[in-house]
């Protein structure tokens, strides 16, 4: 049976409940992972976009003790995992007057434990918080929790290139000036500049205006920033929203704010760190329309390719159609809308097309096809990157070629989130979405073929196939 | 003659009368009872709380009622509490919210003193009752302006006996306990964070816990706000160490029923306890009191300033031997009947409902 004991005083009760405020603004559950070296409280936002995360070491309690009581038949993780509602948690942190006033007479807290009760002798699993006040004065809430596998947001660090840091007061300057009824946030660097945007598309139903549009954007120099590498013209977008919870926070806690990201479409990590208390933020980002040419550093690294990709992976092999299933790069994705699209390309075209997608799938390291032009001449923002992102949006998902959109892991161990990251699957989902990509990778190699001579031709005209899925 | 009113008064402070029926404000109609001593307002809900407040005619500087010798008070009746609560809140003083200071009461005029209240610019009010069963009549005058309501009075639907609605025996107490308000307040506060459905109150003279209030039912869980004999971490005042008491009670005495291990427990709806939020968080003090039937009250004593707009204080010589002069303090009472559940004796079960059939009989005899 696990034992977890912790106790903080008011400063910590106070950052506990400004960190849970921040919390409800993602979603109403709040997750508890204890281990031995850490407590975590995070939550997942209902679309699974944002996990938001605070990790509480040791250094952040007066006190804490977990350990996961005896030793089990099978490894099981050392780890105790719950989940609970955010009312509850927020109603025992709230500010309370008392606080505040004078701290002699009323009842100011001045500890409060956490106490787990989980024994094999007790009927009751509870949650305990005992609130130490003055005058003698002891509340106890024992709280109903419910016990859940808990999902973390993986993030390659390592392939996130792009990064700024800024102090919190400057982002709570730009969040200021955001409309209140935006919803998209976008930013990129250019000339020197930083701008931030936040803006809402017009929506409109019939006559009704149901949303007007509204754009507003900030400028911030480079010299604002207190570290700063980010690719120029690289456009980032997110949530207003939750962009807004990130800030009010750290602002409450006047931190240095870092921001991580490749590029758009792939997740993006905010962190800042103080006094024990690391706070970290993954939100999932969208691509927006003018993308700039990736440059060298940014896409296609061995080390990113390699965290993308499940771990049970096997290993490229040689073949023409293996070479097209390594296409797993969101590149061939973006390009694949298009050709759909097209209703009747010319011949010629077409073929361009096929050569360049062959080309981009084909540049790898361990590719041995040399008769394509090579990747590096090929352009991007002419041919493979359609204006409508919208199509992305709402294609059936692709674990397939997007991994990074939906990876989580379950282990709590920060070390080994990368080796260990598992991939949350709809079973239904994923098998049609794995269909369609069979077909469509049929289509493909058929295509690709056509345009190798040496090749086998192909069994199945090329009209035969789309009418599947058109 | 016949124009003279039965009853009149006037207050210099439409405010005092408003704070004062603020608190028992919970239900849409109060039962007045206007006597020789002053007036008292009743208001109850579904038989189960019953809020009563005192206007001391210490709180009037003028206070006639005509009646003949041997009457005691006027025939009872009813008016709405929200429209009275409106009359008196006309000019505004309700804009001053109490903003409730740490050591109970209100402060009256902290933070905007030019406000009509602070200046003792509140007006004057007049209430005439002209004979029973006419309206009442509050004449609220401020400067030049004079406001003039007529609220209809209606026969007051069941005459409680003297006591009030729900009797509490003040012979067979089992739990007494004179605090501060805000203590009081502040663990109905902490309770409701788990909004729960029923109030324990658990109390003993011998062993752990002392006093304790209990939220139970809540969807989250259980909460206990607990009052222990010492603190943890202070430096426990010496004189109270040892004692079986918490430490914030200044008065605290419990006599268990035989056979119960000298602990009390009783249940309450937690909604109802909310009834009195108002009064506790005006409060400076709060008795706890409970008989052996379960029905608890609490008398909660509530400052009305420092007289800077009370005109009580000019004829107050026949209170003034009392500790508390009756025109700087005034009571509001509330009453709870128990929860019956399952665990508590059966006995104080039969009694309750004894005692309701009683008065069932009372209402229906007159």
């Amino acid at each position: 049976m696990p034992t977890l004991l912790f106790i903080v005083g008011p400063p910590g009760a106070a950052s506990i409940h400004d960190l849970l405020t921040c919390l409800a603004k993602f979603d109403e559950d709040v997750s508890l992972e204890a281990t031995p070296q850490f407590l975590r409280i995070s939550s997942l936002n209902i679309s699974k976009t944002t996990h938001a995360a605070f990790t509480l070491n040791s250094s952040f309690f007066d006190r804490y003790h977990f350990s996961p009581g005896p030793a089990q038949p099978q490894p099981q993780p050392k780890i105790w995992t719950c989940k609970i509602q955010n009312r509850a948690l927020l109603a025992i942190f709230r500010r309370r007057l008392g606080d505040q006033r004078d701290r002699d007479r009323d009842t100011g807290l001045e500890t409060c434990e956490c106490e787990l009760q989980a024994n094999a002798d007790q009927a009751e699993c509870r949650l305990i918080f005992r609130l130490n006040c003055r005058q003698g004065v002891v509340k106890t809430y024992r709280l109903f929790y419910e016990s859940a596998e808990i999902l973390h947001a993986a993030f390659d660090r390592v392939g996130s290139t792009n990064y700024w840091s800024v102090s919190s007061r400057t982002l709570r300057d730009v969040v200021e000036y955001f409309g209140p009824k935006t919803d998209q946030l976008d930013w990129y660097f250019q000339n020197g500049k930083v701008t931030f945007t936040s803006y809402t598309e017009k929506i409109q139903s019939g006559k009704e205006i149901l949303k007007q549009p509204m754009h507003t954007s900030v400028a911030l120099e480079r010299k604002d920033f207190d570290d700063f590498n980010v690719q120029e013209g690289l456009h980032i977008g997110t949530m207003v929203k939750d962009f807004r919870a990130i800030v009010a926070h750290a602002e409450a806690m006047r931190v240095q704010v870092t921001a991580r990201y490749s590029r758009g479409n792939r997740p993006m990590q905010i962190t800042y760190e103080e006094n024990g208390l690391l706070a970290e933020f993954t939100l999932m980002t969208r691509g927006t329309t003018n993308l700039p040419i990736p440059s060298s550093g940014s896409r296609g690294t061995p080390a990113r390719d390699l965290s993308m990709r499940p771990v049970s992976r096997p290993p490229e092999s040689q073949t023409a159609t293996a070479t097209a299933t390594v296409a797993a790069d969101s590149f061939a994705t973006a390009a694949r809308p298009s050709a759909t699209d097209a209703s009747m390309p010319p011949p010629a075209r077409t073929s361009m097309r096929h050569g360049e997608s062959a080309a981009s799938t084909l540049a790898k390291p361990n590719s041995t096809e040399s008769t394509l032009a090579p990747a590096g001449s090929m352009n991007p923002n002419s041919l493979f990157i359609p204006a409508d992102d919208d199509d992305l949006q709402w294609d059936a998902p692709n674990f397939e070629e997007e991994p990074d959109i939906v990876t989580w892991d379950n282990t709590a161990d920060d070390g080994s989130a990368l080796s260990s990251t598992r991939r949350v699957r709809d079973s239904a989902l994923h098998s049609w979405a794995s269909m369609q990509e069979q077909e469509r990778r049929a289509s493909r190699v058929a295509r690709t073929e056509m345009e190798i001579p040496h090749e086998i031709a192909p069994t199945q005209r090329l009209s035969q196939v789309r009418g599947i899925f058109d | 003659m016949v124009d003279q009113p039965v009853f009149t008064a006037v207050s210099t402070s439409a405010r005092q009368l408003h704070t004062l029926l603020r608190c028992i404000a919970f239900s849409q109609r109060a039962e007045v009872q206007i006597t020789r001593s002053g007036i008292r307002f009743s208001v109850e809900e579904a038989r189960v709380v019953q809020g009563l407040t005192f206007l001391d005619k210490a709180l009037f500087s003028t206070f006639n009622l005509n009646l003949d010798e041997d009457q005691h008070s006027l025939p009872p009746f009813s008016i709405s509490i929200v429209a009275l609560l409106e009359t008196l809140q006309i000019f505004g003083i309700a804009e001053t919210s109490a903003s409730r200071n740490p050591y109970g009461g209100f402060s009256s005029s902290y933070g905007n003193a030019f406000t009509a209240p602070a200046l003792a610019l509140g007006g004057t009010c007049r209430i005439t009752y002209q004979h029973a069963g006419a309206p009442l009549t509050i004449t609220i005058q401020e400067g030049s302006v004079t406001t003039t309501c007529e609220m209809n009075t209606y026969d007051a639907h069941d005459a409680y006996e003297d006591d009030g609605g729900i009797p509490l025996d003040r012979n067979a107490l089992c739990l007494k306990a004179i605090m501060r308000s805000t203590w009081l307040h502040d663990a109905i506060t902490e309770l409701s964070g788990t909004n729960p459905t029923a109030l324990m109150l658990n109390a003993s003279n011998r062993s752990t816990p002392y006093f304790s209030l209990e939220g139970e039912g809540g969807p989250f869980g259980d909460s206990t706000v607990e009052f222990m004999p010492e603190s943890k971490n202070d430096p426990t005042p010496s004189g109270t160490r040892g004692k079986k008491r918490p430490l914030i009670t200044e008065t605290f005495s419990v006599v268990a029923p035989s056979g119960s291990h000298g602990r009390i427990r009783q249940r309450y709806k937690f909604d109802m306890l909310k009834r009195a939020g108002r009064a506790m968080a005006l409060a400076t003090k709060v008795s706890v009191r409970q008989d052996q039937q379960g029905v608890l009250s609490l008398q909660f004593m509530i400052d009305l300033g420092d007289g800077a707009n009370n005109g009580a204080r000019r004829d107050d010589t026949d209170a003034a031997a009392a500790p508390l002069s009756p025109g700087s303090v005034a009571f509001v009472d509330f009453r709870f009947v128990p929860l019956l559940g399952d665990e508590e004796g059966s006995d104080s079960d039969a009694d309750t409902g004894e005692e309701f059939d009683v008065q069932e009989l009372n209402n229906v005899s007159p």
